[in-house]
């Protein structure tokens, strides 16, 4: 009978057709897993206030109703406890919100209403949320609405070290990475290999290449503990003082000349020449700190101490004539207090010098009373114009060639006549403060007296007392949430090119929330507590199986965290402008190692400083230096606030105008040219290929060599091919015209070697510039 | 009927396995956009399993009015309840994945939801006898009654499928013939600048601005207007510092436009009815009113100027390449620009790729591409080309009537092509185009004239024509070495930027005039001390004023030096290595440290070659001349040399021609030649001007030296 | 991340992350205008060609700066009534008692004084302009004049970095940064923003790279220092002994090399390099034929002036810019040094007019006669006025103008101006503005309209706080726009 084979087929066709749907379904959901901005967009099952809920409305909302009095609308306030649950002004049925019911919480009324006369915030701010934002913050009401306080504000908590019976971790740094990393559906890369780790490392610590001796070594070396042996001797090493120095010169906005128009010439240089010193000889960051706020403070300071205080002098002063003095000598404190406000707290302060802070609990009267404590100086805001300018505006000290011969003698100086450095130095009288409505210098409000806002931590002005040494102790208190917390995520990003707090410079309501909080407590209190010892914590992180991972990116898990936030792979990145140069230099045996001294004017295009100068003062124009001068490191070269050295600016570096925490890494095509065409990359291939010329081994060893002293590896069989290849035919090309080789070859002043065979020196130049170009050279 | 009833209870198994991985895996899912749109169709699905559900329990029950029929009819709506029922359950699921329901009444709801599924499932796949069947029915019928309940706590009857949508229709003014002034132009104000903070629900100072009623009611300080006196007029118009201005400072404030708009309004006697068409073009309330219309209404990123389709994005993206650049004009248009970039890489098939979006193109610019009177055929098709700039290309104008089939074609910009007159009347007939740029084309003055006359609908415009009477005066020949040191080997070459220019110059004599001179062909080698002077010249220019530079040499370069007299205080220099470092400063700034300057003593310095010891034949001292600033040529120089600094001998002197009257400030050279000699150690002494020439009218002052390096060749 | 750039292109960066792995065709795309897309900075950018909010009436800008701060009352604002009163002393009621700079704050009098140069009007516009700039004369009607600009500065480091930045302090992103970031860059090959210095004959001011600073932007954003000599762009050159070919046998050497690098740490960023290095490559094509002005016919130079041949002028300069505008460089910015004229006004300010008057007309007319003027704005004026009395001794025949942030005159011309219009006006002594004030914040807010964007959408979230142009202020000034 028909109909039953139809049946008895269809049986079959229906398991069949289960069959199908089954795998289709499982496939389905293997792909949707891997799709993790979705995943990002899922409602957490329970919703913190301080993770999910205040970024928005901070973000959204603290602009009208938040911690500023003078901006607050309907008397609204969402940043505090009681203003979050209060009931409304203008009725008092309704309250902001009430736990556990969102459809009575007047927030998410508003938000959630269709009607844009009600709708907030309103549309006109082009602030709106968005809808996964609106259900978020539904849900938070709807569990009950708790409310935290900000999380940077409460002093680092004691967290235990998470368990794991994996043995990847070295120290504790690792078991709080790796739980994260589980929780995250992550795994470690391997360790990177023996090459690259040294090179990573000696970048990091000394921000020099290891020699090829160094490579030797620690590649032949068999003992378990040849990584930490290498890792001591860097920190020992005299150059770990000038790496760490780069970071600190940004924060400090260190520069050599004045900024502002005229631009004049400043001897701020023995103060770098100090950092140096003090990072060398690791100086506690308690010490490091005090020095630098108030070292003019201590009893009986030794000219060290106050030389440190230079800190305080390296913002820009103005030598324009004819400027109004008081407004830049506000100018001046107020940047004084911006930077400690960064570079301390890791605060916006500047946010509230106009207004109250629109986010932060900073009001403008807490920062105007920090402001007193900068604001005692006898200074003046133009000592004089660019004529008459000095290179260093009182209060300052002299520094003679003794003191350099028998106190001082970490400072570089060679020249005879004794050299001006500008510190901090209050008046004996205290000059009063006032708010600046509108934070305008002619503006004065209420006098205040020197104090910290107690939102942040509070300051008992009669256990500190009323001075700058009094600020370092309140920022030294064991309770304090900030200083630790802030001085360890920097020192973090350094190595990981990214703080656990990803916004270094804003640990407000409106940064970024720590990606591993626990570990952030957990090293601000170890640091503490073991005396802020800085070359200790340097070496708990480059010791951590996490710093030590490759840092090959696998798609899959480039998929979950691009950004490698929770540290799955090992810091890749570009070299900091200046240890570009110091590579170049290193690797090529150019460069001169002499620490510190006056700043340096290498090679320069034609005419940056001329075109722009107003043609007055000693920096009207560029006279570029020569011999030794030429090749001393990244960080001495000169640098005129107006017009910053080009590479630096093309390279990310900061134009010192203001302190500046992070760094930006960009990749663009200016970047290339500067690695095609400066002076100072081909003279360094010159030299090196003739050094290599000179040696009495083959061509392919020669570049082979070349490539260790580059890329700090052995180059692999299809790398040495085609660098063996591209040398024979700019062999055969620089046959065909032997001028051109003559030509090529003339790089740089540094004196010629004598090689006869011009053709293959210049083919192997040319191979070698190119490998200064490939993208790992640059690159730890 | 049996093959309808296996379809359906297989497809319920998958469904129920599907359920069952979407229970398991939940936590790890997300669902794509697709699906979730499949999703938001739950709150329709979910009717279905209710009314046949409920349609089958009453058939069930009501079995005894049923004949025959009843056992098909009941299984059929029995299976089909099944089905339906765990499709909407399945639904259910992948809506709740999207997040953001109370987590409460969503827990119930899905667990009620998938039993309810499985409960039909278990009475589709288990034969039952009627009496356990009933029963089972009808736990059935209650459970989805509460599943029915908490999902309607879930969703308030919101519109799940149409909300984007409908978001979007939301806020959109229309404007009628009958449009109210009030409606038209006061409501967008008030709701853009006043409803934030005068509405019903946040009424400050009592006022509610949000109706017409409530307008007219006023605050609580009263009416808003009666007559010619207005509270809301002198509110807006309180200086903004003022705190009872509106709106508040930090809001955004009234346009000067609105505030004349209102008070005109107000002074009309704030009539709601007055229609805009009402009032005579003229009107002044019309004028002002229709400025606010414009502002509110006719925003351009409200209303968009083109109507044609837009190209889809990645089409447009696949388009830009590093020599052709693509672009929307703007967000909210479709139209699009299209530039061409790098001579050197152009290729014509780049525009024929443009085909895809040729509908959307509006402008093109082609300048310098290499194209021809052919390929203008190409541009044929793009109907909505309004702009098409061929500057510097190859185009000679043969095709250009191709670009009357452009009906939208407004300009076109062919300058700097080989284009004449005569081929212009191809656009006799065009009356699409308004602008056509032709300079420095074959058409000149008179013919943009002619053709001015001939096609007055266009505008011709052939650019500057510059004046023939005006003679200009050229610039000078332009130095392309840098500094005035001349390294070892290298040529003095200069250049100039116009074609055709002639430089002749002069070395160490006077100037050169149009005659006289070496015509410059090739670099001027220089092997001393040199003052090369300079001049341009070209037919139809002036010749060019007369530029001088110095050279240097650079020589060879000592192994070292020491000073033996002191320089001025403050102007030491870095000590005598300062006179052998290649660096030179500026002639009239001496506080650079290249500088070293001599007053009270003269200058005399020790060099020495240590190592191989050249020949040397010529010492020069460069030094600034500045009169103003007194610094003057030394009045003497000697060049001494031996072995080592005790037994020297004087090789030769020299005494520099002092200036006669002021002269420009530069830096000079004195050059002493010296019988060529081989020696270890040098001595050189510069004595300074003891009285300064009359003419610089300061008796009593001494003359300084200033000098910054000295080379040896 | 760049929020301005998601709201309007609905993308967000993980999305063009994956967008861009794709391959990479949209990689190249990136280049000069998506840098350091791959590494998570703070604030990212993702600048895509010009996408502005509405159509816009201009697609670049070319800014001539007169740096110094050239005097309104010599130039554009005419004022008889101080030609009257000459020598008298300016009325307290018109002073009001404002600030004074440090170098007339001594001063026991303030003479007016008239301008010592004739004014005349011209064109149908009837504009009145100085004997000084005849050739900005002739193209009077294409001029829009704003006569009541005003700004709060009242020396010039401030002045001009409140009129580049937007603010007085800090080190905020110049104008061009914000425009290369909202609209990106129109010829990928070259940057979207472009700066060149000159130096006039008169006393000079100085400019600083904090003028075209990309501040907290991408630094792919910053001015890129443009020059007419030998080596228009740093690091352009190649150098000796070599040429385009070996350079090209390099280049695919290295990324042969490179791309084993990305085999074996897939790391995006190498491809980015190896991009980056193909995009230098072709700016070395693009840029030197901008700069080489041998082929300009000899009429331009005559429309120029001469002074166009000698690198580094104003007027070459002026040429320049606008090969750069006509190739696509979104903003080009000139500075002008030497108009601050506080004593010998009368010997200055003619040789700086004769510099600046030709060029500029022409750099205008240049831009017309290649219909090329409705879509760039040209934009002429300093960093404020100059006072209406005397600085120094007022002799007969000379004397000095001190800084006036009260009152200035600046002319734009181009893409969505009103042509041959004069907007706001001072009193009669030119010291206060009388009528429609502009602030720098509005002028600001206009010139990003004219560009198709509005100033208080184009933000940048920096720190926790959502900067603009404009700051909290601004306003587009409607009447200026056709």
């Amino acid at each position: 009978m028909p109909s039953n084979q139809v049946m008895a087929s269809f049986f079959k066709r229906g398991r069949i057709l289960v069959v199908v749907l089954l795998a289709t379904a499982v496939t389905f959901f293997i792909i949707w897993r891997q799709r993790p901005q979705q995943r990002a967009n899922r409602i957490p099952e329970t919703v913190s206030y301080n993770f999910h809920i205040r970024p928005i409305i901070s973000d959204r909302c603290f602009k009208c109703h938040g911690p500023d009095a003078n901006q607050r609308k309907a008397d609204l306030r969402l940043d505090t406890e009681e203003g979050l649950y209060k009931a409304l002004k203008e009725d008092a049925e309704s309250h902001v919100i009430v736990p556990g019911d969102a459809e009575h919480s007047e927030l998410f009324l508003r938000i959630a209403s269709t009607d844009t006369s009600m709708l907030m915030p309103p549309p006109s701010s082009n602030l709106a949320l968005t809808d996964f934002e609106i259900k978020l913050i539904r849900k938070w009401i709807d569990q009950g609405a708790k409310y935290e306080k900000h999380w940077a504000f409460n002093p680092p908590k004691q967290t235990k070290v998470p368990e794991t019976d994996s043995d990847w971790p070295t120290n504790e740094i690792d078991h709080f990475i790796l739980s994260k990393l589980e929780e995250e559906g992550l795994a470690p890369n391997e360790q990177a290999d023996k090459a690259r780790l040294l090179k990573r490392v000696s970048f990091d610590l000394i921000g020099l290449p290891p020699d090829l001796k160094t490579q030797e070594e620690f590649l032949n070396s068999e003992a378990p503990d040849a990584y930490e042996k290498l890792v001591d001797q860097l920190l020992a090493s005299k150059h770990y003082g000038e790496k760490m120095a780069i970071h600190w010169l940004d924060v400090a906005r260190y520069a050599d000349s004045h900024g502002y128009q005229d631009d004049g010439y400043r001897t701020m240089w023995p103060w770098r020449d100090w950092v140096i010193h003090a990072f060398n000889q690791n100086y506690s960051y308690d010490k490091f700190l005090t020095w630098q706020l108030a070292g003019d403070l201590l009893d009986a300071p030794t000219k060290e101490m106050l030389l440190a205080t230079g800190f305080n002098r390296n913002h820009k002063i103005t030598q324009e004539g004819g400027v109004i003095d008081e407004e830049y000598r506000i100018e001046y404190v107020t940047d004084r207090t911006n930077t400690f406000g960064k570079a301390f707290l890791g605060l916006t302060f500047e946010c509230a010098k106009c207004h109250d802070h629109k986010y932060d609990p900073i009001s403008q009267k807490d920062y105007f009373s920090t402001f007193a404590f900068f604001n005692q100086l006898n200074e003046k805001g133009l000592q004089g114009d660019i004529q008459l300018a000095s290179l260093a505006d009182p209060p300052r000290i002299w520094i003679s060639n003794d003191e350099v011969k028998n106190i001082l003698t970490f400072i570089n100086k060679k020249d005879r006549d004794a050299v001006p450095v500008m510190i901090m130095k209050d008046s004996t009288v205290t000059r009063p403060t006032h708010v600046l409505i509108r934070g305008a210098y002619d503006a004065p409000g209420e006098t205040v007296s020197a104090k910290m806002p107690s939102s942040i931590f509070p300051y008992d002005s009669l256990q500190f007392g009323k001075n700058r040494l009094g600020l370092a102790k309140w920022l030294l208190s064991k309770e304090h949430p900030l200083t630790s917390r802030v001085f360890v995520n920097r020192i973090w990003q350094e190595f990981f090119g990214r703080g656990i707090v990803k916004t270094a410079g804003d640990f407000g309501m409106q940064g970024e929330l720590p990606t591993h909080p626990e570990l952030l407590d957990w090293l601000a209190l170890d640091f503490m507590n073991n005396g802020w010892n800085v070359k200790r914590l340097v070496k708990q992180i480059v010791m951590s199986s996490t710093y030590r991972q490759s840092s090959e990116m696998s798609k899959s898990k480039m998929a979950i965290d691009p950004e490698n936030a929770y540290l799955w792979h090992g810091p890749r990145m570009r070299l900091p402008s200046e240890l570009v140069k110091d590579h170049v230099l290193a690797s090529s045996g150019l460069l001169v190692p002499e620490i510190g001294g006056p700043s340096v004017k290498p090679y320069q295009p034609k005419g940056i400083w001329e075109s722009s100068t107003s043609g007055r003062g000693v920096l009207a124009y560029y006279a570029q230096d020569h011999d030794d001068k030429l090749y001393r490191r990244g960080m001495y070269n000169f640098i005129k606030r107006t017009v910053p050295p080009p590479v630096m600016l093309l390279f990310d570096a900061s134009n010192r105008d203001q302190c500046e925490v992070k760094r930006m890494r960009t990749n663009t095509p200016l970047q290339a040219l500067v690695m095609m065409n400066d002076p100072m990359v081909l003279e360094a291939s010159r030299v090196l290929a003739e050094r290599l010329s000179l040696e009495k081994i083959s061509n392919e060893e020669k570049i082979s060599k070349a490539f260790r002293l580059i890329l700090c590896r052995e180059p692999a069989k299809n790398e040495t091919e085609i660098l063996v290849k591209h040398f024979e035919e700019e062999k055969n090309q620089f046959e065909k015209d032997h001028q051109k080789a003559k030509e090529f070859i003339k790089q740089g002043e540094y004196k010629h070697e004598a090689v006869e065979n011009t053709v293959e020196l210049a083919s192997l130049m040319q191979v070698i510039h190119t490998m200064y170009n490939m993208d790992e050279a640059i690159t730890k | 009927m049996e093959l309808f009833k296996k379809t359906i209870s297989y497809s319920v198994v998958a469904l129920q396995v599907l359920i069952v991985i979407l229970l398991v895996f939940e936590n790890q899912l997300s669902i794509p956009l697709w699906l979730q749109s499949v999703g938001r169709v739950h709150p329709l699905m979910l009717h279905l399993p209710i009314g046949l559900l409920l349609i089958t329990t009453l058939i069930a029950f009501g079995q005894r009015w049923f004949t025959e029929s009843y056992k098909e009819l009941f299984s059929f709506l029995l299976y089909l309840s099944a089905f339906t029922a765990s499709v909407s359950a399945l639904m259910g699921m992948v809506l709740s994945l999207e997040g953001g329901y109370n987590e409460g009444d969503l827990l119930f709801h899905k667990w009620f939801g998938i039993a309810l599924s499985f409960m039909c499932w278990f009475l589709i796949s288990v034969s039952l006898s009627p009496k356990i069947q009933r029963p089972a029915l009808l736990a059935a019928t209650l459970v989805l009654v509460v599943t029915g309940h908490f999902g309607a706590n879930l969703t308030h009857g919101e519109d799940f499928i149409f909300g984007p949508l409908a978001q979007e229709v939301k806020s959109e003014r229309v404007l009628t013939d009958s449009s109210t002034v009030f409606t038209a132009a006061i409501e967008p104000i008030l709701e853009a600048k006043c409803y934030s903070c005068h509405n019903e629900q946040k009424a400050k100072g009592k006022l509610i601005l949000t109706s017409q009623a409530a307008i007219a009611k006023g605050g609580k300080n009263g009416v808003l207007w009666k007559g010619d006196e207005s509270l809301l007029m002198d509110r807006l118009n309180l200086p903004i510092d003022h705190k009872k201005h509106m709106p508040p400072k930090d809001k955004a404030q009234l346009t000067d436009d609105e505030l004349d708009f209102i008070q005109t309004w107000i002074l009309r006697g704030g009539n709601f009815e007055t229609k805009v068409n009402s009032l005579p073009a003229t009107d002044t309330l019309r004028l002002l009113a229709s400025k606010i219309i414009d502002q509110y209404h006719n925003q351009p990123h409200v209303k968009s100027i083109y109507s044609f389709a837009s190209a889809p994005a990645d089409k447009i993206e696949e388009l830009n390449t590093p020599y052709r650049t693509v672009f929307r004009i703007a967000a909210n248009e479709p139209a699009l620009q299209v530039d061409f970039f790098l001579r050197e890489a152009f290729d014509s098939k780049f525009i024929d790729e443009l085909k895809s979006v040729k509908d959307q193109v509006v402008a093109i610019n082609l300048s310098k591409m290499p194209i021809s009177d052919a390929d203008l055929n190409k541009f044929k098709s793009f109907t909505n080309l309004e702009k098409l700039i061929l500057n510097q290309t190859d185009v000679e104008g043969k095709t250009l009537a191709v670009l009357n089939a452009l009906p939208n074609l407004k300009m076109l910009s062919l300058s700097g092509t080989k284009v004449k007159a005569g081929e212009l009347s191809a656009f006799e007939k065009n009356r699409s185009l308004r602008e056509v740029y032709l300079w420095n084309t074959g058409v000149g003055k008179q013919e943009e004239t002619t053709l001015q006359q001939r096609m007055a609908h266009i505008r011709w415009d052939t650019g500057y024509h510059p004046d023939e009477k005006e003679k200009m005066r050229l610039s000078p020949p332009i130095l392309r070495n840098d500094g005035q040191v001349l390294k070892r080997g290298e040529r003095v070459s200069y250049k100039h930027n116009l074609p055709g220019a002639v430089i002749r110059y002069v070395v160490n004599g006077e100037m050169p005039d149009s005659v006289s001179g070496d015509i410059y062909k090739d670099e001027i080698n220089i092997d001393r001390y040199a003052i090369v002077k300079s001049k341009a010249f070209k037919d139809g220019w002036l010749s060019s004023n007369v530029s001088e530079h110095i050279f240097f040499p650079e020589g060879v370069k000592p192994d070292r030096a020491t000073l033996l007299t002191k320089p001025e205080d403050r102007y030491m220099g870095e000590g005598a290595s300062t006179l052998i470092d290649n660096r030179k400063g500026m002639p009239d700034f001496y506080r650079d440290p290249v500088w070293m300057g001599f007053r009270n003593q003269n200058l005399e310095a020790l060099f020495y070659f240590d190592k191989n010891i050249p020949e040397i034949s010529n010492v020069t001292l460069s030094y600034a001349r500045n009169i103003y600033a007194m610094c003057m040529p030394p009045s003497e120089i000697q060049v001494w040399g031996g072995d080592d600094e005790k037994n020297l001998k004087l090789l030769a002197s020299y005494k520099p021609e002092q200036p006669k009257q002021y002269v420009p400030t530069r830096i000079e050279g004195a050059d002493i030649a010296i019988p060529p000699s081989k020696f270890k150690c040098y001595k050189l002494v510069a004595k300074t001007l003891t009285k300064l020439p009359e003419f610089r009218k300061a008796p009593k002052e001494k003359g300084w030296l200033m000098v910054d390096e000295v080379f040896f060749n | 991340m760049n929020e301005f750039l998601e709201n309007r292109l609905g993308i967000n960066r993980r999305h063009f992350l994956g967008k861009l792995s794709v391959g990479l065709g949209s990689a190249a795309l990136g280049s000069l205008l998506i840098p350091g897309l791959f590494n998570g900075k703070e604030d990212e950018s993702l600048a895509l060609a010009g996408i502005p909010d509405f159509a816009p009436k201009a697609k670049r800008i070319i800014y001539l700066f007169q740096n110094g701060a050239p005097s309104q009352l010599e130039s554009f604002d005419y004022k008889p009534m101080l030609n009257k009163m000459h020598g008298q002393e300016l009325p307290a009621s018109v002073r009001m008692g404002q600030r004074l700079t440090g170098m007339t704050s001594g001063q026991k009098n303030f003479p007016l004084v008239g301008s010592y140069f004739k004014f005349q009007q011209h064109g149908q516009s009837g504009s009145w302009i100085s004997e000084l700039f005849p050739h900005m004369a002739k193209i009077a009607d294409e001029l829009c004049f704003i006569k009541s600009m005003h700004t709060e500065a009242i020396n010039h480091d401030p002045a001009l970095t409140f009129m580049q930045t937007g603010a007085q302090q800090g080190n905020r992103p110049s104008m061009g940064a914000w425009l290369s970031y909202g609209l990106g860059s129109e010829n990928k090959n070259l940057p979207a923003f472009c700066v060149l210095l000159s130096r006039g004959r008169g006393n000079g001011q100085g400019v600083y790279s904090k003028l075209w600073t990309n501040g907290f932007l991408d630094s792919v954003h910053q001015g890129v220092q443009f020059s007419s000599g030998e080596e228009p762009v740093l690091y352009l050159n190649n150098p000796t002994g070599t040429d385009r070919e070996s350079r090209r046998r390099m280049l695919d050497k290295l990324s042969e090399l490179n791309s084993i690098g990305h085999e074996t740490f897939g790391d995006p960023e190498i491809t980015a390099r190896i991009q980056q290095y193909e995009m230098a490559y072709r700016m070395q094509t693009a840029v030197p034929e901008l700069a080489d002005i041998s082929k300009e016919p000899d009429h331009i130079i005559k429309m120029y002036g001469p002074e166009c041949l000698v690198p580094g002028s104003y007027a070459a300069n002026c040429l320049l810019a606008r090969k750069l505008s006509e190739s696509g460089v979104r903003f080009v910015q000139l500075y002008h040094q030497g108009w601050d004229q506080h004593g010998n006004l009368t010997g200055e300010m003619p040789l700086q007019a004769q510099d600046a008057d030709r060029a500029s007309a022409a750099l205008v007319m240049d831009l017309k006669q290649r219909g090329l003027l409705d879509e760039t704005v040209v934009i002429w004026g300093g960093e404020f006025g100059r006072t209406n009395y005397c600085q120094g001794d007022l002799g007969d025949k000379n004397y000095g103008r001190d800084h006036h942030p009260r009152a200035y005159t600046i002319w734009m011309a181009g893409g969505g101006v009103k042509k041959g219009f004069t907007y706001g006006e001072t009193d009669e002594f030119g010291y206060n503005v009388i009528k429609d004030p502009v602030h720098v914040n509005d002028f600001h807010a206009t010139i990003l309209h004219l560009m198709g964007l509005d100033h208080e959408k184009l933000t940048f979230k920096h720190l926790g706080r959502r900067y603009r142009l404009t700051d909290v202020a601004g306003r587009v000034v409607k009447p200026v726009i056709a």
